[in-house]
């Protein structure tokens, strides 16, 4: 039987058959005319001009084949429309379950195809290749830029022009200007920029959706000062007015003239994040003044330019490596001071631009790929019982079919037909769905790390969702079809036995569904348990400070083109004019804000030590009364006060980390350290020790702090304020905005937020994972627990006789319970025992983003296993009373 | 559905499952024999056209197929009727005595 449906595809073995079929004959026949006498030659022309022409012939057989292979395939689909069309309810049940369910999964992909795998659009993505050094020590320079296992893709800008003029490449420099300080029209903000050189459009192959983009003689300090837009902040700040072309904007203090326009999806070269606009890279030194003192253009010391290179057609990989790396070995041999030291050059793919980046952004998306690929398992089976279900309602229809000589096979196909049609449905209303859940992902990320990605188009998604869509059709098809190839044509044709040989088949395989369903909704409630503990630890992790009633606001005066000394009495200034808000109670502000993924360091040295490696000292410039407005506890010596002034001694208060690491616990009021806050080597006189608490991360241990007073430093950072305030934040917010306006109108406020909005920014990927997975849980218990209820619901009807007989002949109601209760301990039991393999084996992959406790968290697997089976118990309770509710008299009857 | 089979195609099905009724599982040529040397070779199945009409009729399920060792030691394919074969051929006896005597008739009053 199978041997027809291949033939219908290898029309080659049906040929060479069909013409054995036919010399046969031919032979045969010449063979019949050599027995009546003619010579073989006359007799074989005799046969063949007897058969006609074997070509049309077996033109003909072939297409027999196809038209009926057609006309089959027609058949079923216009016979599974009739049969969805005829149980409405069922189909729209189907194709919404399992349409959310390919939608999330399309969605999560759409993200991560977005994140890591769309290549840029520009022209010829295919050729970028992006080049990246590795050292086995840094060198000693300073660099501005990512790292990766110490791959390290920036370079100085010296260096830049030099790989520029090798033969046989295009290369061109980028880097990324976040906070960019902008003002447009009067209005001051915030925007995400790059620093490119004047062929990057060129090089990358982009054209401008208005006006024109950077050439290379804008990259100069003696060129009229442009920018370019990203058609995105064009439309947001401009409003798409074509107008704004030739207009003039702020940026840092410096104006530059609008001269066009970015193409729509041009988001730069780092996917998930949206460059506003696009400066000449030669501004860099006057857009942050703290590079002024040693001009990043001319540096060979600061690196800074990340590179993107185009080889031009015809140059060999291998020769252009090798010529760059030549010359990155000279370039970098300065810098290496110690001997063992080896830094080599290379070249990696660069289609997708810097998307190797974003590996940290991309992990949560791989878990959350995972957990709604469960999901979708979930849902599959879930429609596979409900097609059970009818199935079994069909069968003596199927048995009627086959016993009519219907093939099994065309059967199971039809059946596989009609499941794939509900499954291309449910993938249809899903790829409507998969957007709007790709988008609501993105709304889940923190504001500060936020993924802005180009959500269009992409084959890819479609063909993943088509994919899904045939694979969860198949997965929902093949139970029932299977079923019904089993159906016993003798077992339906005997009188009275009607749906019963279905339901026999039914329960067959209903029962290892419902099974899966467990195992899986296990897994699925393990790893949210996972998900909530881990974030339940980070939320009750001691901060070492007091955020409650604290609002925090950051200012930017150093970008803004204020010098050091203004911008100290910029901050004084607003600090006094906020004194006076009624509802502020305390004021204070740092350099940056603990616990904001800020962290700043330098190596501290201690008198006395031998000059052993220590860790690195976390560093925080503070404003007056900050330790005791945040309330971290003095353990000993003194706050800063009155006597810390501009000329006085220079101090400063570290935590109990830094006693611990640096002074091996000794008492340290008095003792002394040298650090290098900015330039030049400060040495601090210690005079306060605080308790540890959370510096740039809660994920982080306790590190050594040490604070010291602003007045005697300036540093470049901030300031951000930190306001203890009365009542709701709303109108203090608003005061704010106003004062800070009129004292500074050129300096934009930026990110407004409560303390706890903070920590709960940076525990957003955490909540939102806690709470998919936790929604996820829900879900695939709520469906397990109704195939279980399905499944025992029927096994009491189905028995409902046997009961009868048991209850007739004696049996306790009690026995009748725990006879059905055993029953379906053993699809729950081993259902549940392979979940709990599964999530044993599974959550090790989850390992790397749990806070305070292990991926096999007894408590959690505990607390998953009461919760599966407290509802499986109460899905299996309620039907299986009913069987000992039975009347026996009545049931006998009923036969 | 496939194109309506025309009377002459209705004919040959008839003639071959009719064959295979009465003979059992035969070759092609098996078949194009009986049919010539039952009637006399008054009628003769076209040749070219058998094979296309046992394909057919092998889709439809009225006959199956499978290859054995002829009667002259050589691998044949041999067609046998099946049960939806067997109802088939019912029908079309049944119609064909129908358009039979209904020539019959026109013939006597004519």
């Amino acid at each position: 039987m199978f041997q027809r449906l291949l033939d219908t595809f290898r029309l080659g073995r049906l040929d060479r058959e069909l013409d054995e079929e036919m010399r046969f004959h031919i032979d045969m026949r010449a063979a019949a005319y050599e027995r009546e006498g003619l010579s073989p030659a006359e007799a074989r022309r005799k046969a063949l001009r007897r058969f006609g022409s074997p070509l049309l012939a077996r033109e003909r057989v072939r297409d027999v084949h196809l038209l009926t292979w057609l006309d089959s395939v027609r058949q079923d689909i216009l016979l599974g429309l009739r049969l969805l069309r005829r149980s409405p309810a069922l189909t729209v049940a189907a194709v919404l379950s399992l349409g959310l369910a390919i939608g999330a999964t399309t969605g999560v992909f759409a993200v991560g195809d977005a994140l890591m795998v769309r290549p840029l659009p520009v022209q010829r993505p295919n050729e970028l290749l992006i080049p990246q050094w590795h050292s086995t020590e840094w060198p000693e320079i300073g660099i501005w830029g990512t790292s990766d296992n110490d791959d390290i893709w920036s370079f100085s800008y010296p260096m830049y022009e030099q790989f520029a003029r090798t033969p046989g490449v295009d290369l061109a420099g980028v880097q990324d200007l976040d906070d960019g300080i902008t003002v447009i029209r009067g209005e001051a903000g915030t925007a995400k920029g790059s620093l490119v050189t004047g062929n990057f459009f060129r090089v990358l192959g982009v054209a401008p959706a208005a006006g024109r983009l950077l050439v290379d003689a804008d990259n100069s300090l003696a060129a009229p000062p442009v920018i370019v837009l990203s058609h995105r902040f064009w439309q947001k700040a401009f409003g798409s007015d074509p107008g704004a072309v030739g207009s003039a904007m702020r940026v840092n203090g410096q104006i530059f003239t609008i001269v066009g326009v970015a193409p729509t999806a041009f988001f730069g070269t780092l996917p998930g994040r949206w460059s506003d606009f696009y400066l000449p890279a030669c501004w860099i030194t006057k857009l942050r003044p703290e590079f002024a003192a040693e001009s990043p253009l001319t540096s060979d010391r600061f690196w800074w330019l990340q590179l993107v290179a185009r080889p031009k057609p015809g140059t060999s990989l291998q020769a252009l490596q090798a010529s760059l790396g030549t010359q990155f070995a000279g370039l970098v041999k300065p810098h290496i001071t110690k001997p063992k030291q080896n830094a080599t050059f290379g070249l990696r793919p660069g289609a997708q631009g810097f998307a190797f980046q974003q590996q940290e952004a991309f992990r949560p998306v791989v878990i959350l790929m995972a957990l709604v690929a469960l999901v979708l398992m979930i849902a599959c089976s879930n429609v596979a019982n409900l097609l059970l279900a009818r199935g079994a309602a069909r069968s003596k229809e199927a048995a009627m079919r086959l016993a009519l000589g219907a093939g099994r096979l065309r059967l199971v196909r039809q059946h596989l037909t009609e499941s794939l049609m509900l499954a291309v449905m449910s993938g249809a209303a899903g790829y409507l769905f998969a957007r709007w859940f790709a988008q609501a992902i993105l709304s889940l990320a923190p504001e500060k790390s936020s993924l802005v990605l180009d959500l269009g188009f992409s084959w890819r998604v479609l063909g993943f969702d088509l994919g899904i869509s045939v694979l969860a059709g198949l997965l929902v098809g093949i139970a029932p079809a299977i079923t019904l190839s089993r159906s016993s044509v003798a077992h339906a044709l005997r009188a009275g036995a009607t749906v019963r040989v279905g339901w026999k088949h039914r329960i067959g395989l209903g029962r290892p569904l419902v099974a899966v369903q467990i195992a899986l909704s296990l897994l699925v409630l393990v790893i949210a348990g996972l998900f909530v503990r881990s974030l339940g630890n980070l939320q009750a992790v001691p901060l070492g400070f007091n955020p409650d009633g604290i609002l925090l606001f950051s200012l930017d005066p150093t970008a803004a083109g204020y010098s050091p000394d203004q911008k100290a009495q910029a901050t004084d200034r607003i600090a006094n004019r906020l004194a006076q808000v009624p509802d502020i109670r305390a004021i204070t502000w740092s350099s940056f804000a603990l616990v904001d993924n800020i962290s700043w360091n330098t190596r501290v040295q201690v008198p006395g030590d031998p000059a052993k490696k220590r860790p690195p000292c976390n560093l925080l410039c503070v404003g007056p009364r900050f330790h005791q407005t945040l309330q971290i506890p003095l353990v000993a010596g003194r706050f800063f006060d009155e006597r810390d002034g501009p000329a006085a001694p220079k101090v400063a208060i570290v935590n109990q980390s830094f006693v611990a690491k640096y002074l091996r616990g000794a008492v340290p009021l008095g003792q002394t350290f040298t650090a290098e806050p900015d330039r030049d080597a400060v040495t601090f006189e210690i005079v306060g020790v605080v308790r540890d608490g959370k510096y740039a991360r809660i994920r982080m241990p306790p590190s050594p702090v040490a604070y010291f007073p602003d007045v005697q430093h300036s540093v470049p950072m901030g300031p951000t304020f930190a306001l203890k305030i009365a009542g709701g934040p709303g109108r203090v917010s608003a005061e704010i905005n106003r004062i800070v306006h009129e004292l500074a109108p050129t300096m934009p406020v930026s990110r407004v937020r409560t303390y706890s909005e903070q920590i709960g920014q940076q525990l957003a990927v955490d909540r939102s994972l806690s709470l998919l997975s936790s929604a996820f849980g829900v879900v695939a218990l709520l469906l397990a627990a109704i195939g279980l209820y399905g499944i025992v619901a029927f096994a009491v009807a189905r028995r409902t006789v046997e009961m009868g007989v048991r209850l007739a002949l004696g049996a306790s109601r009690g026995a009748v319970l725990r006879l059905m209760l055993l029953d379906s301990a053993k699809v729950i039991v081993p259902g549940a025992c392979v979940g709990m393999a599964a999530a044993l084996a599974a959550t090790r992959f989850v390992e790397s983003i749990l806070y305070g406790l292990k991926p096999t968290d007894p408590a959690t697997i505990v607390a998953a296993m009461a919760l599966l089976l407290a509802v499986a118990a109460i899905a299996v309770y309620i039907p299986a009373r009913r069987a000992a509710g039975i009347d026996p008299v009545e049931s006998l009857r009923c036969e | 559905m496939l194109k309506r089979p025309d009377n002459l195609q209705g004919a040959l099905d008839l003639l071959i499952l009719k064959t295979l009724a009465s003979r059992g599982p035969l070759h092609g040529y098996g078949i194009a024999l009986h049919v010539e040397s039952v009637s006399d070779d008054v009628l003769r199945v076209e040749e070219g056209s058998l094979y296309p009409a046992l394909h057919r009729m092998e889709q439809e399920g009225w006959v199956q197929s499978n290859w054995r060792t002829s009667e002259h030691n050589r691998r044949a394919k041999f067609y046998g009727i099946t049960a939806a074969g067997s109802k088939q051929l019912a029908d079309q006896v049944r119609n064909w005595r129908l358009v039979v005597d209904a020539i019959q008739r026109v013939l006597q009053v004519s």
